[in-house]
């Protein structure tokens, strides 16, 4: 509730996206495991970054948040909003509406998230499909001018390919055409960047930002790599098993005095690191700071 | 995959009719009120009755004693064509999947030209060319369905192949029959285990079919396929005596169904 | 001391007539003791390169020459060569037997090359890359990415080599995790006097471990970066 309330009174334009309370648990009854515990967030017309290791619990924050946590996960949460709207009591319908429509999901890999059986066009004509009634040469004007958005020139060639012809780069920019094209207010990019090389992230990860910036759109970005998100974004909520333990202004990062914080921000290797060991997790004392 | 067949309610059907069809047939023995064999002219087509529970047959044999008995050759022949067919295919096809080349062409040509016949017909050929019995027919069913467990295997070998498994395993030194049997066999295990069940449904089937044209057991013997060739004589007046084994015939089956339904699920790990 | 010399080495496939490289007439020299890089996008043939080496890609052609033998062309690597070369793969998951246990892909190379006292030295292995050797039991599935990698880790030390191949190593790892396996890395290499090969498509990585890097590109090493470039990336 405290990193919420005064995280609100900064803001100047309202919340897009108001999350408090939130708890995903695994199983029932005694046996039961709490994986996110407590969080509270809120997105507004900015861009923010979600940053935790691996079963931080931060790609199931970013799942329940649009209702698609794996069968035999529940969630529960005090305040749960997308734009006015309360999201604990959208039905199946309704999340479909909202889906691919004013919140968007950009996942990890394109290869698993795009269709391998329609090629390029027919993906991104069927979702203008799904949640317009544009008339076939709007939609193939609407498909063009979002490829050109994305990078990707609209030739015939791209046009007609199929998902396992495309390259990394191509396949991501790909999927943020397809989520970005019906013009979302919210996009939730989890580790868009973790399956491309090194040479690539920068570039898509700027992608992401401009388009966000440029449609008016808010973005909640979730990553392992603090450094990387520091330069696309305003500001970073950092989680560590399943709660949310630090936050602050990108531009502050460096001087944080969390020690998570400045951890996750020093561990990245680089010319000047060699030879000298790099600064790591001490869980232990982590965990007994949290108190568990 | 080991969770446990209670995650399954299919698959624990599946497994206790089996479980339960084979206590039976073991304690035959000691169930059947009559000798299976025993005729009794004088007791011909009765219906069931309190000694008889489930009637007599055309020579007055009591057919609950048979039906216990006659589980005992389709069970065996289905224990002798699983563990003739899976060793067989498992290995042509884990050695034509490593070794690929001319070797991997032979035998999957091989298993091309087997597979391309129809099973039954391809039995029947085999029994009668070596004579009826249960080893015969045994032989002719394991032949014809061991072509299925090559491909699969050999399936499994390659994509193992282009895996990095099998590059650290080398690294390691590990080569050789202990890399195919230590490494790659386990990889077909649960594939297998899959089509083995669903397999055994069609091979009790076949098992019955080759009774019913007399190219199983030889009568006197019970077995259920043969009881269903004796009952559909007089099918219309003492329909109970082809119906009853066939039904057993259908539980069998059916079970092998449930398990291979269950065994599929609790393999697959998207499945809750 | 040149452990690894290479000369005009080319990997090919495809149909005849359809014939791409790989690898083309590619040079390397590495040193022994030093920590080598191979940078390069996705495709370059670094990894190819590497596998080259491990033995355990054997059509390539042109010279080669590895821990003080001369190889030939096809030739698989035994005894102590075998021993000598081993290897760190990208996705432990991958390169872990799914259904064997930690123990077991730990003890296998130990006894099929007769070395006695396994389960000392199993034990000993896993506490080496700190890990828990109660952790012997459990399957890779049971084991987070970083855990398997020290597995992995541990399985390529047990032989005691004197030239460790690592493909990206840290590739599927979290920053953090990845800083703890680098450090575990560069200890291992000095306690074991080890020469690294390392590929990576991270330029930060090869920056921090690595002496020397070659640069590649369409499987032709472009050109070596020496410490003195490394250390402004």
């Amino acid at each position: 509730m405290g990193f919420a309330t005064s995280v609100i009174l900064r803001m100047t334009e309202p919340p897009l996206l108001c999350v408090e309370g939130l708890s995903v648990h695994a199983g029932r009854g005694p046996g039961r495991r709490t994986l996110v515990e407590d969080l509270s967030l809120c997105v507004a017309v900015e861009r923010v970054a979600l940053v935790g290791e691996s079963g931080s619990g931060k790609s199931l924050t970013a799942r329940a948040l649009l209702g698609l946590l794996p069968p035999g996960l529940s969630c529960e949460a005090a305040r749960l909003e997308f734009a006015g709207r309360d999201l604990r009591a959208c039905t199946p319908r309704a999340w479909a509406a909202l889906r691919g429509a004013s919140l968007a999901l950009i996942l990890q890999d394109p290869r698993h998230a795009l269709n391998p059986a329609l090629n390029v066009e027919r993906q991104l004509d069927e979702i203008l499909r799904l949640h317009g009634s544009l008339g076939r040469a709007q939609r193939r004007e609407r498909i063009a001018a979002m490829l050109e958005a994305v990078g990707l020139p609209p030739s015939a060639r791209i046009l007609a390919a199929y998902p396992h012809e495309l390259s990394g780069g191509m396949g991501q920019r790909v999927m943020i055409a397809m989520m970005l094209i019906n013009g979302p207010r919210l996009l939730i990019a989890d580790e868009p960047t973790s399956a491309l090389d090194a040479g690539l992230r920068e570039q898509v990860l700027e992608l992401i930002a401009t388009l966000v910036a440029t449609r008016h759109m808010g973005l909640l970005l979730i990553s392992h790599d603090l450094q990387s998100v520091a330069r696309h974004c305003e500001r970073v909520l950092i989680m560590y098993r399943g709660r949310i333990v630090d936050h602050c202004p990108a531009a502050e990062l460096a001087r944080s005095s969390h020690p998570y914080t400045r951890t996750l921000w020093s561990c990245r290797p680089s010319g000047s690191t060699y030879g000298t060991p790099l600064p790591t997790l001490d869980r232990d004392a982590l965990d007994a700071r949290l108190g568990r | 995959m080991r969770r446990g067949l209670r995650h399954s309610p299919a698959a624990l059907a599946g497994a206790t009719i089996i479980a339960l069809i084979l206590a039976l047939a073991f304690a035959a023995p000691w169930l059947a009120p009559y000798e299976p064999t025993r005729p009794d002219l004088a007791q011909r087509l009765q219906a069931p009755s309190s000694a008889h529970l489930l009637g007599t047959d055309g020579l007055g044999r009591d057919v609950l004693s048979r039906l216990l008995y006659g589980a005992r050759p389709t069970l065996a022949l289905v224990a002798l064509v699983a563990a003739g067919m899976v060793p067989i295919g498992l290995t042509a096809g884990i050695v034509a999947g490593y070794y690929g080349g001319w070797l991997e062409r032979v035998l999957m040509g091989f298993t091309s030209i087997v597979m391309a016949f129809p099973r039954l017909i391809l039995a029947l050929a085999f029994v009668g060319m070596l004579g009826p019995g249960l080893i015969n027919a045994a032989l002719a069913l394991l032949l014809t369905s061991w072509p299925a467990y090559a491909r699969l295997a050999r399936a499994e070998t390659q994509t193992l192949r282009r895996s990095d498994y099998l590059a650290a395993a080398e690294m390691q030194g590990i080569v050789g029959s202990r890399l195919l049997w230590g490494h790659v066999l386990p990889a077909c295990v649960p594939g297998t285990q899959v089509r083995l069940a669903l397999d055994l449904a069609g091979i009790v089937l076949a098992a019955a079919a080759l009774g019913f044209l007399g190219l199983g057991v030889q009568p006197p013997t019970a077995e259920w396929g043969l009881m269903i060739a004796e009952g559909s004589k007089v099918v219309f007046d003492q329909w109970w005596l082809a119906a009853i084994p066939g039904a057993a015939i259908f539980m069998l089956a059916i079970a092998f169904n449930l398990l291979a339904d269950g065994l599929r699920d609790l393999g697959d790990p998207t499945h809750d | 001391m040149s452990l690894i010399h290479g000369e005009t080495l080319t990997v090919e496939f495809g149909a005849p007539g359809e014939r791409r490289r790989i690898l083309d007439a590619l040079d390397l020299e590495v040193v022994e003791g030093e920590s080598f890089g191979l940078v390069g996008r996705s495709g370059c043939g670094k990894s190819t390169l590497l596998r080259v080496l491990a033995g355990v890609n054997r059509t390539w052609t042109g010279k080669l020459r590895l821990l003080d033998r001369n190889l030939v062309p096809g030739q698989g690597f035994a005894g102590d060569l075998r021993r000598g070369v081993q290897m760190v793969f990208q996705d432990p998951y991958a390169s872990l037997h799914p259904r064997h246990t930690v123990g077991r892909a730990l003890a296998e190379p130990l006894s099929v090359h007769g070395v006695s006292g396994v389960d000392e030295r199993v034990a000993a292995a896993l506490c080496e890359v700190k890990l828990d050797p109660g952790l012997a039991g459990r399957l890779p599935r049971q084991l987070s990415g970083g855990q398997r990698q020290r597995v992995s880790i541990a399985r390529a030390l047990l032989l005691q080599p004197r030239l460790l191949l690592l493909d990206e190593p840290t590739a599927a790892l979290d920053l953090s995790v990845q800083a703890e396996i680098l450090n575990l890395l560069n200890q291992l290499k000095r306690e074991h006097a080890m020469t690294l090969v390392l590929v990576s498509h991270d330029p930060d990585v090869i920056a921090h471990m690595c002496d020397r890097a070659a640069e590649m590109d369409a499987g032709r090493i472009v050109r070596i970066v020496g410490r003195s470039e490394l250390r402004r990336v």
